[in-house]
This record gives C-alpha cells, sequence and structure tokens, in this order.
C-alpha cells in the first residue's frame, strides 16, 4: 500500500490537503493530511466518499459520440475518431465564418485545480473565441468589497478561534466549511460567542448561541439599523470613522432618519434583536463578520454586502486580531499563463455573460456561436433558467462536454470525453478563504480512457495542426509539471516562500497573508457610475407576486457540492430524495402534510419533491436544494430524475444589482425566485 | 474484567455534518448498507430537542449487550478492553442480534447474509490510534472514552430523550446534552 | 420499516400447529388403539417442514446446525434443540409403532409431546426483547400457545372428518366448545394487549397505530376470530360438523394466525425509531 499527496479540487471554502492510500490500482482509503494548517487531518462526508467517486461504475470510461443528440443513442469513440470529429468541427466552422468566435467554452468551478488554466490557454491558442464571463458565484458581493474597500481581501479564517465574536451573516459552515466549526468552537471554548443570521435556521443557526431569522434580501436593513442603533448610543467612535471612513458624513445623515423600528419592520424581526445584535457587536470585541455567498444571490445583493461591510467596519474600528470581515479571496491563486494567439488571429475575445448564458448564446450574432466546449461544469444543473438553457443549446453543431459522469448537460450533448479524476493527475489547489496551498501528485494508473483536460486539448491541439497547420499555438508536448512551474511565478513564490512548487510535495504551505486594507469608502463614486447608489443605504428586496407567494430558496445541499458528490451511493444512502422544505404554517395553508409528494411551480416551470415540513422555515419561504440530478428509476418509479427535480427549472436568470467591476458581468439572483407548492 | 471502552458524544458541539459516518465507510470500504455508524437527526415537536439536533451512534459496546445473549452460534464476544466483537465468519444470519440490540447496531448485510456492526476499529484501538470515526469528527464532537468506570465527565449524562432505555444492556456511550442559543425566529405560529 | 418475515411466521404458526395436534392426540391415543405410525406421520411431517421453511430465514442454511451452540443464553439454540429432539422422538415413536412396543410410544409420545410445548416456550422467549416493546410481554407467550391450541384441534377435527379412525377422541362438540372459548380469549387478549401497548411508550403506540391502520389486522379479525367462532360455535350446537365446515374451519383459523403472525413480525417497532 502506498500513500499519495492529494488536494481536493473542488469549490469549496476548505481546500483540503488528503492523503491517499492505493492498493492494487484502487483507492482504498482518503485521510485528511494533517500537516494541512487548516483541515488538520479531516475531510467532510463527500472527501470520505472519493473512492466511491473515482471508481464509480457510472463513471464515464470511453469518449462517446450521442446521434442524434439528445436520443440517448451513445456510441463508444476511440478518441482518435473523437478529436477528429472536434477538430474538424472548429476547422470548418472556422472556414465558414472566417473566424474562431463561433468556437465557445463554458467552465466554472468543477475543478478549481491551477491546471484549469491550461484549458483557457487552448482557446486563446485557436486565436479569438466566444467565453463564459462573470460568476455565478460571488460577484456581487466581490464587488461591494471592491468599491467599499478598493481590493479584494480577506483576513486569515485561522484568526476567528481568537475572536470573542463571530457573526456569520447567511453563512452555513456546518455543510460548506466544517473544519472552520472547529475555530468557532475554540472561539467559544475561550468564552466568545457565535451568532448566526440566516432566513432558514440552518445545522449552523442551531448551534450557534444568537439566532436571527430575517426576511431573506432584509440583511441591508439589519445593518443599517444597528448602525444607527450604535450610533444613537454612542457606541460608534466617530472620531476614528472620520480618519478611516470616506463619506461618513453623508452616512451619517442617512443613519440619523433610521430607527430600530424601521428595521424591525424591513427584517420581520422583533425591535429588541436589532438592540441585541447591536450589543454583540458593541461589548464583543474583536468581531468577525463571515459574509456568505447566500445573501448576495438577490437583486440588492450587492447592497446588502455594502450595509454590511458598513456595519463590521465602523463598530469595529477597535477590533484586534481577528476581528473583522470576511467574505473570500483571491491572493494565492495563479494567473492564466500568457500565450500568444495564431499569428493571422485578428480581433479580440467575445465574453457571454455566464449567468445569462441562455439568451446570450442564442442573440450572439456576426457570427453566431456554434461550437461549445463545456468543461469542469454542469450548467444544466447549475444555470438559473435550465430549460431555456436546454433549448439555447439545441441550436449549437457541436457540443463537447468532458466530464466523469454523464450528467444532465452531457446529456444534450454530441460528444462526452471522460476526464481524468484528481488522482489520476498532477496539480496544485489553493483556498479562496485560507491560505493554505496543496499540491496533488497522480496516485492511480488512468481510469480506462480517460484523460485530464490538460491531455486532451494538448491532443485536440496537435490534430489540429496536423490537418491544418498552425490553427494552434498551444505547446502540445508542455507536460503538466512544466505548466505548474509556470503557473507557479514570483508572485506566488514569494507569497508561499518556495522556489519552485514541488516544495510543496513535502507537505502543504501556507501563503503570506496580505495587509489589510486601509480605509473604507462609504461614498463609493464607483457605484454611482454604474448608476448604483453611492451609500450603503437600504434597497429593499423584490416583493413575491401574488401567484407565487413563497420565496424560494435554493441554497447549497449538504451531500454534494454543487452537481457534484450527490450523485454516489454512500451519499444518496444519506440524502434519498430530493424535497421541498417548508414551515408548518405554509405547509398547513396547503393542506400538505409531512411526506406528500408536491409539485413546486411558477411562470419559469415546475419541478416534483417531497414534501418536509420543517420548524426552523419561515413561512414565506420555500427551501429546494440545488445540484440534484437525480436517478432515472427510484424504487422502481421514474421519480425524481434530472427531469422532474431540478431547481434552476424555476429560477430565473434575474440579475443582481453588483458584479461587473470584478467578473465582467452582474452576478445571479437566484434566490429571488418565487414559486407556489401543490400536492403532486 | 477490565477496563470498558465507550463513546462520549457530545450533542453539544455536533453540528450534524456526518463526516464520522463516512469515515467509517471510508476506512472500511463498507456497503452502502449497513450503516455501522449513523448520524440520527431529531425534529423539532418530536422529542424535546431544539431543531437540528444530532445524535451520532454506532455499537456501544454495551456491558451486557444483547447481541451476545441472544446470539444461537456464538458469534459474539467481548474483549477485555470491552469491545463487543462480531464474528462475521461464524454468522449465519439469523438477524435475531438485529431484534435484540435496542440501539440497532447490529445490521443484516443482504449481500453477504450476515450481519455485520462496529468493532470500534479494534485493530486501531490495538495499535494504539484513534477509532476512524473520532479521529474525523472536525469539531471535536466524538472522543474515545478510554475507560467509562473512572470517566469523570462533568457535564455528561448517560442517557438523552429518545436514547432507548440504558437499563437494558448498559450501553457504553455517554453524552453531553445539547444547548440552545438564544433564537429569534418568525417561523412561530 | 416493515419486515413482514414470511419464512419465520410459516415456521412459527406451523410448528405450533404440529404441537397443538400432538397436544390433542397423545391424551387420545393414550389408550393404545390405532395406528399410530399414521397419526405421528402427520405432526413429525408438520414439524419438518416448519423447520425446513425456518432456513430459508437464514443467510446461510448451510450452517444452521451451529445454531446449537449457544445454548447457555440464547432462546433460539434452546428452541432450535427443542423441536430438533421434538421431530427425533416422533421419528422414534413412528419406528417403535411399526415394532408394535405400546409402552415405548407412549413414551416416547408424551416425551415429544413435552419436548414440543416446551419448544413454543422457548419460540416464544426468543421474541420477549425490551428493545421490541410490541414483543416485551406476556402476550407473546400466550399467542404462541392460543396457535396452537387452536390449529391443533382443528386440524385434528378435520383429519377426523378426512379419514376417520385413528384419533377416536376428537369429539365435535367438545372441540367446539373448546375452539369457540380459546377464541373469545384470543379475542380478549388481543383487546387488552392493545390497550396495554396504547398505555406504554411511544415506540408501542407506533404499533398500535401500524395494527390498527392495516387492513390486514381487520381481515384477521373476520376470517381469523369472527367467522371461526360463528363456525366453531355451530360445531358445539350441531355436535359434529360436515368436511367441509371442518375444513372452512381449520382454513379460516389458519389464514389469521398466519395473518396475525406477519403482523406480529411486521408491526413491531424498535426503540431506536424514538429517534428517528
Amino acid at each position: 500500500m502506498r500513500v499519495y499527496r492529494s488536494a481536493c479540487p473542488c469549490n469549496c471554502y476548505d481546500a483540503c490537503a488528503m492523503l491517499t492510500y492505493v492498493e492494487d490500482g484502487r483507492v482504498v482509503k482518503v485521510e485528511g493530511d494533517p500537516g494541512h494548517g487548516y483541515t488538520r487531518g479531516r475531510l467532510c462526508a463527500k472527501g470520505y466518499a472519493y473512492s466511491r467517486r473515482v471508481h464509480s461504475p457510472e463513471r464515464l470510461r470511453y469518449p462517446l459520440r450521442q446521434f442524434p443528440r439528445g436520443s440517448g443513442n451513445w456510441q463508444r469513440l476511440s478518441w482518435e475518431e473523437a478529436l477528429d470529429l472536434i477538430a474538424c468541427s472548429i476547422l470548418e466552422l472556422k472556414a465558414r465564418y472566417g473566424s474562431t468566435l463561433p468556437l465557445a467554452y463554458n467552465k466554472y468551478s468543477g475543478n478549481f485545480g491551477w491546471l484549469q488554466n491550461t484549458v483557457d490557454a487552448f482557446f486563446t491558442s485557436l486565436g479569438p473565441t466566444t467565453r463564459a464571463g462573470g460568476s455565478p458565484c460571488w460577484a456581487a458581493g466581490l464587488d461591494a468589497m471592491y468599491l467599499d474597500f478598493g481590493t479584494i481581501y480577506n483576513p486569515d479564517p485561522e484568526d476567528l478561534a481568537s475572536c470573542r465574536a463571530v457573526i456569520l451573516w447567511g453563512a452555513n459552515p456546518a455543510w460548506t466549511s466544517v473544519h472552520s466549526l472547529a475555530l468557532l468552537q475554540q472561539a467559544r471554548e475561550r468564552g466568545g460567542i457565535v451568532a448566526v443570521i440566516d432566513p432558514v435556521l440552518s445545522a449552523t443557526a442551531r448551534w450557534a448561541d444568537y439566532y436571527f431569522q430575517v426576511k431573506p434580501g432584509t440583511d441591508g436593513a439589519l445593518a443599517l439599523g444597528v448602525l444607527a442603533y450604535l450610533y444613537r448610543q454612542g457606541h460608534l467612535e466617530i472620531e476614528t470613522i472620520a480618519r478611516y471612513a470616506t463619506g461618513w458624513p453623508d452616512l451619517e445623515a442617512y443613519l440619523q432618519g433610521l430607527s430600530p423600528e424601521w428595521a424591525a419592520a424591513a427584517t420581520g424581526l422583533p425591535p429588541e434583536a436589532i438592540a441585541t445584535l447591536a450589543t454583540i457587536y458593541a461589548k464583543y470585541l474583536p468581531a468577525a463578520t463571515w459574509i456568505g455567498f447566500g445573501l448576495q444571490r438577490h437583486a440588492n445583493g450587492g447592497q446588502n454586502v455594502r450595509a454590511i461591510n458598513a456595519l463590521a467596519t465602523l463598530a469595529g474600528l477597535q477590533d484586534g486580531p481577528g476581528g473583522g470581515i470576511y467574505y473570500a479571496h483571491q491572493a494565492t491563486w495563479p494567473v492564466e499563463p500568457p500565450l500568444a494567439m495564431p499569428p493571422d488571429a485578428r480581433g479580440s475575445n467575445r465574453y457571454l455573460n455566464i449567468n445569462n448564458f441562455a439568451a446570450e448564446l442564442v442573440s450572439c450574432r456576426e457570427p453566431p456561436v456554434k461550437f461549445l466546449w463545456l468543461a469542469y461544469r454542469d450548467p444544466v444543473t447549475q444555470e438559473a433558467g435550465a430549460r431555456q438553457l436546454i433549448r439555447a443549446l439545441d441550436t449549437l453543431e457541436m457540443i463537447v462536454v468532458v466530464d466523469h459522469f454523464l450528467t444532465p448537460a452531457a446529456q444534450v450533448a454530441d460528444i462526452v470525453l471522460p476526464a481524468a479524476s484528481l488522482f489520476e493527475t498532477w496539480d496544485i489547489v489553493s483556498s479562496y478563504w485560507h491560505y493554505w496551498v496543496a499540491a496533488n501528485e497522480p496516485a492511480l494508473p488512468p481510469w480506462f480512457e480517460a484523460r485530464s483536460d490538460l491531455e486532451i486539448v494538448a491532443a485536440l491541439a496537435a490534430r489540429l495542426n496536423e490537418l491544418a497547420p498552425g490553427s494552434s499555438t498551444f505547446p502540445v508536448g508542455r507536460q503538466a509539471t512544466t505548466w505548474l512551474d509556470i503557473l507557479f511565478d514570483q508572485r506566488l513564490q514569494d507569497l508561499l516562500g518556495l522556489k519552485s512548487w514541488q516544495g510543496l510535495l513535502e507537505g502543504p504551505r501556507k501563503a503570506r497573508v496580505p495587509a489589510p486594507p486601509s480605509g473604507i469608502t462609504l461614498r463609493a463614486t464607483g457605484a454611482g457610475e454604474a448608476a448604483l447608489p453611492v451609500l450603503p443605504v437600504y434597497v429593499p428586496p423584490l416583493a413575491p407576486p401574488p401567484e407565487y407567494p413563497l420565496q424560494l430558496l435554493t441554497s447549497h445541499q449538504q451531500f454534494g457540492l454543487h452537481s457534484q458528490f450527490q450523485n454516489l451511493d454512500w451519499l444518496q444512502a444519506l440524502n434519498p430524495e430530493p424535497a421541498i422544505f417548508l414551515s408548518p404554517v405554509a405547509a398547513r395553508k396547503r393542506r400538505l402534510a409531512d411526506g406528500d409528494l408536491a409539485r413546486v411551480y411558477n411562470e419559469n416551470g415546475e419541478i416534483i419533491a417531497r414534501v418536509r415540513i420543517e420548524a426552523g422555515v419561515q413561512e414565506g419561504v420555500a427551501v429546494a436544494y440545488e445540484g440534484w440530478y437525480g436517478k432515472d428509476r427510484y424504487q422502481g418509479k421514474r421519480l425524481f430524475s434530472a427531469g422532474d427535480y431540478n431547481v434552476n427549472f424555476l429560477t430565473s436568470p434575474r440579475a443582481t444589482d453588483m458584479g461587473n467591476l470584478t467578473t465582467g458581468f452582474p452576478g445571479c439572483a437566484f434566490y429571488d425566485c418565487f414559486v407556489e407548492v401543490c400536492r403532486l | 474484567m477490565g477496563k470498558q471502552l465507550g463513546f462520549l458524544v457530545d450533542t453539544e458541539k455536533c453540528i450534524g455534518c456526518f463526516g464520522c459516518e463516512m469515515a467509517c465507510k471510508n476506512e472500511y470500504q463498507a456497503e452502502v448498507k449497513p450503516r455501522w455508524r449513523r448520524v440520527y437527526q431529531q425534529k423539532e415537536g418530536n422529542l424535546p430537542y431544539p431543531e437540528r439536533n444530532f445524535m451520532s451512534l454506532a455499537c456501544n459496546h454495551c456491558a451486557d449487550p444483547a447481541c451476545l445473549k441472544v446470539c444461537p452460534v456464538g458469534a459474539y464476544s467481548k474483549r477485555e478492553d470491552g469491545i463487543v466483537l462480531h464474528d462475521h465468519g461464524r454468522c449465519i444470519g439469523c438477524r435475531l442480534c438485529t431484534m435484540a440490540c435496542p440501539y440497532g447496531a447490529p445490521q443484516y448485510n443482504e449481500k453477504e447474509g450476515k450481519v455485520e456492526k462496529c468493532q470500534l476499529c479494534y485493530q486501531k484501538i490495538d495499535r494504539g490510534e484513534e477509532p476512524a470515526c473520532v479521529a474525523a469528527c472536525p469539531v471535536g464532537a466524538l472522543e474515545l472514552i478510554k475507560d467509562l468506570a473512572s470517566f469523570p465527565g462533568p457535564g455528561t449524562v448517560k442517557e438523552l430523550p429518545g436514547f432507548p432505555d440504558i437499563t437494558i444492556t448498559r450501553p457504553s456511550v455517554r453524552f453531553v446534552p445539547p444547548r440552545t442559543g438564544i433564537q429569534i425566529r418568525r417561523d412561530a405560529e | 420499516m416493515t419486515n413482514w418475515e414470511w419464512p419465520l411466521v410459516f415456521f412459527t404458526v406451523l410448528s405450533q400447529m404440529a404441537v397443538g395436534y400432538l397436544a390433542l392426540v397423545v391424551p387420545a391415543t393414550a389408550g393404545g388403539k390405532g395406528n399410530h405410525a399414521r397419526i405421528y406421520l402427520l405432526p413429525a411431517g408438520l414439524l419438518a417442514a416448519a423447520m425446513v421453511i425456518s432456513l430459508a430465514h437464514l443467510g446461510h442454511p448451510e450452517n444452521a446446525y451451529r445454531a446449537l451452540t449457544h445454548l447457555g443464553s440464547s432462546w433460539l439454540s434452546r428452541e432450535v434443540l427443542l423441536f430438533g429432539l421434538t421431530f427425533l422422538l416422533l421419528v422414534f415413536t413412528i419406528l417403535v409403532a411399526r415394532a408394535a412396543n405400546q409402552f415405548l410410544v407412549r413414551v416416547t409420545a408424551v416425551l415429544a409431546l413435552g419436548s414440543g410445548l416446551l419448544g413454543i416456550l422457548a419460540s416464544a422467549m426468543i421474541y420477549v426483547l425490551p428493545a421490541r416493546p410490541a414483543w416485551n410481554n406476556f402476550n407473546t407467550v400466550l399467542t404462541f400457545y392460543l396457535t396452537a391450541f387452536l390449529l391443533g384441534p382443528a386440524l385434528g377435527l378435520f383429519m377426523q372428518r378426512f379419514s376417520p379412525g385413528p384419533a377416536a377422541g376428537v369429539e365435535g362438540s367438545a372441540t367446539g366448545r373448546a375452539l369457540a372459548l380459546l377464541l373469545v380469549l384470543s379475542i380478549i387478549s388481543s383487546l387488552s394487549y392493545l390497550s396495554l401497548l396504547a398505555g406504554a411508550g411511544p415506540e408501542a403506540r407506533l404499533t398500535v397505530h401500524a395494527l390498527v391502520a392495516s387492513p390486514w389486522w381487520w381481515l384477521r379479525v373476520v376470517a381469523g376470530w369472527l367467522a371461526p367462532l360463528g363456525l366453531s360455535y355451530q360445531l358445539y350446537r350441531k355436535g359434529h360438523g360436515s368436511l367441509a365446515l371442518t375444513l372452512a374451519l381449520l382454513i379460516l383459523l389458519l389464514a389469521g394466525e398466519l395473518m396475525g403472525r406477519a403482523l406480529f413480525y411486521g408491526t413491531a417497532v424498535p426503540l431506536i425509531e424514538g429517534l428517528l
């Protein structure tokens, strides 16, 4: 039995380093790497199920072609045949339109390993192409950070352990960052408190010392109500604020018009709750505010984050180590390696909003998009307005999906290529939360004919150049380890104090944490230019239409990471069927009992889910977790398949207020989704 | 009889992450069923618990194990350290232990036609290591009690509401009871 | 959680019927008349069939012999031993009957009956488990013996009609009265059992809800209790029943006991359910 260094590349705060035990070419066990300072030798439930993913009988083994598309008529191809079909399509489109812009790709967070950048490099090597830009995840919040602080900064989350108060604002780390709970536990053991603000009584909220149940999308009113209360009570250090915060007089004038009663009415909390939260901010210092990604997935999401930024910053100016605002960072992430386009290439890349991809795909002209490469993601389960996306995809001539499983997106593709897993490849993984970086070495021989994304694009580039010399400038002979040499540039070397990334093969390493921002801009002129309020004032959320009175929150599930892991047998045993969670009152009004099958519907479509009545869900809210793509048959019936349950049949690609500045496009207001529920 | 090993389940710390249950599967590359360790989630109203209170349970390696008593083939034995061992080779799959255990610890594996249960990672214990579930808990909510008799456990209790009657088998498990914070909720009727 | 345990249902009911039949014929043939080999063939066959069926319950029937190895504390080991012994004694009885040794026949038949009656006790004690509140009471023992004493006479009555002769002691009127009284006892004990469970813990209450909500339980009430009660009263009044009547009585009682036993296994809610 040999032990290898692995790193989980999933879209997760914790970005664990793992030790993988291999026997006879099989993973027989995974363990957390105790040398990783943030995850300390422990994994989450999903991570412990890795052996079921890498050796799953459902995992793709060979290149496949579906003809006709969507028919389910799959035919095994050799790699030569598959790459020929793709290369011919690329060259034919390039000749037909005299441009490489009909070639598009859309990739996101299914694998955040550094080598993901090589797929961008491959498309650059062809000439100007069409790319999905923006982020479905964190765009509005990133912009709010950028407007307020001029930078994207995350304190070292290991300092959470030394805080006297940790306010989890719309974050549910018990499900999405289990290792952070250990730090919160330490803070508690040292006499600190943990408060949770969330529209739903999450597992973290139940565990916390304080829980505030707000109406969805009203976080800004709570933050500003608390700030106004602190101001009235004389808890703010006005002189320090005047030095540290630009635009304070304007905000001061605004705060004078706010009262706890106003904030209470807006948020649905009693006025005393405003005072309670204010007391936490005033008395428990240092206080850390962890802003989750969920609360910014509203049409007023960025504005709400700015309001929380204002509160947490102005109330916490005397904070010691650990205090401040936690959101995310990209300090330890590599940049796309430079690569020249072919000499005959003209023009520049065309970007489509990843959050409105379906509409932009079909509306894009001169030239239209005809070819789509989907990798590291399943937009059919993850993109708002999934039905429109399926229709939009059908207008294309060639869809290539690279994945581990026959996902819903793969099921509407022409060619599906089997991707190597993390256990079969080299990579490096950073976190957007903590500052540890870990290397991943190949632990297994290739799985049947699966290849890494890098190997796939390199082979495709080689084939393109055989068919039409000079089509691609991609360095086809460059090994993964050489790519990592390039990506591990001077900046990353300095941050990690390593000359070469091979130093990570001795164990994960922590990067130097950058300096915090030097002030807050309460009066953000950049916001004004984008037709947004310059001050972090309250913008109310969208109200539900009368016919769809329930606000559907499609939060992250516990037993999957977006659409990954949930299909594994060990995890499906814990999570056998998708559910719609309703409050006892909402269920009674609709004559629904726990365990009933229900139809959840709105103007966009409908899904079928099992009713689960849960105290802890407020009356105007329904919760259905995202990322399920089900099974074709369940208990002998066709139930809960990908066609019956996909929360994004109900969502629409509504833009968040912010996101352009940092990601190029607004984010997606996934949670401004309104539905009605009835018995099936 | 020497010392008795046991589990300490801290329901105040437990966040219901199911890491312990999956770490157990990972350690033994076990089938989907049985679930040797299982995290129970309680719902408000069913029991006097706050919503989303969790209880992670496996075999309780009872002082007076019902499985051992009823087994017609004598497949169960109790080690010096109190671990209740099930001899997979001897088991004929009569399932009587699955009926007799108050905690549902022994479970039938349809594929093998035999019963299985948590053996408290006795091989690891013999090597001086922690059981897989304990080692995996990110918040230290699951601990191995090395000697139950001398376990002082201030603030610990022997049973919690909903936990089957401990007088039947005298389970080797102790709990830290759950704590509920101040909840300002809008879901009250 | 529903698990009807069909092999166990047939094993327990058939073995109990065999012992109940023995309880009828052993005293009736004490006088020493009749073809004993033929009489004991039926309970021996029934018991053998029951034990073969019980193997289907095991994950590894090929190692069933090991079940005899934990007599010290396992009621299941004791059950296997006692029913095994009963069967061997019956075989021996048949063999000595052929050799016309009346004394030995009487001794071995009585021993077989004793061992069978103890076997039923062992069967019942297997299920007297604190982990299953629905089973953890005297009703389990009572139910198992009632099954034996209802089905045994019903079988005897039918055999008497079907092939008159050997079990001469089976008298219609007395049997009809005995069956009617046992049925009334069965109904009353079941009702008191339900009220006992309803007043006990949450798992026991779940069992009551499951029973009362099950159409099978109501079918068992009608087919297994009320209809046979009517027939046995008729038998008592008439003094003797037709072949059809005795057959109907046997079938109804057997069906009722099988359904009742399936419900016994299928609705015993374990204590751990309280955590779900």
